[in-house]
């Protein structure tokens, strides 16, 4: 069972919830999109956060290009566009979560 | 479509106040009950400054509590609460305080999230 964890203006208690639902036995990814993808920048002190979860990262790839952050990803993240965030939260998420 | 009752996890991470969102929360909460759906409270992050006893009451006082006659839960996540350095006697009466673990129970048995 996989949650995808939407990320839009907010990041605080994800690693919290994150940590605490793999101790229930449910694998979380999570979804950057609009401001969230400012935490994937490597000046933003949350982006080590993200990356210390070890959880699967994607990101809209137009919000990163319209912020000028392509070159400044502070990890691996998985770039989609809109078709793909659309799969990735109607197929392959059992549960959305909005932070 | 035929009516299936739902399990609604109401997550509240905004402050109270500067935007109406926190306040949204409460009105959505005491709406599932109206719905016949059963919708539960969950204050975590920033939306805990919600639950404090002494804020102005004006903006919840009515859904607060309608959301009590309908004897719904209304709880807050501890860490949160220790990150800010309040006490649970700085809140409201029975609001149910759960470890990380019981939070991620509560995002699980709730068909549900709705953030606010």
């Amino acid at each position: 069972m996989k949650y995808l964890i939407w990320l839009a203006n907010d990041c605080t208690s994800v690693n919290d919830i994150v940590i605490s639902l793999k101790g229930q036995g449910i694998e979380t990814e999570i979804l950057l999109v609009q401001d969230g993808v400012f935490f994937a920048d490597k000046g933003n002190t949350q982006a080590a956060i993200l990356k210390s979860l070890g959880t699967k990262i994607h990101a809209i790839k137009h919000h990163v290009e319209e912020r000028g952050l392509l070159n400044r990803l502070a990890m691996d993240v998985h770039l989609v566009d809109y078709s793909d965030a659309v799969d990735i939260m109607m197929e392959q998420s059992e549960k959305i979560i909005t932070l | 479509m035929e009516f299936t009752e739902r399990k609604v996890l109401i997550l509240v991470h905004s402050k109270p106040f500067g935007k109406i969102i926190a306040a949204e929360g409460w009105r959505a909460a005491v709406g599932m009950f109206g719905m016949d759906h059963e919708s539960q409270l969950l204050f975590i992050g920033d939306g805990v400054y919600g639950l404090m006893k002494d804020q102005d009451m004006l903006p919840i006082r009515m859904f607060k509590s309608t959301f009590e006659s309908f004897e719904g839960r209304v709880c807050a996540c501890k860490k949160s609460l220790e990150e800010r350095n309040i006490d649970a006697n700085e809140i409201f009466e029975n609001v149910e305080i759960l470890e990380n673990a019981d939070v991620a129970k509560t995002l699980i048995e709730n068909e549900v999230v709705i953030t606010f």
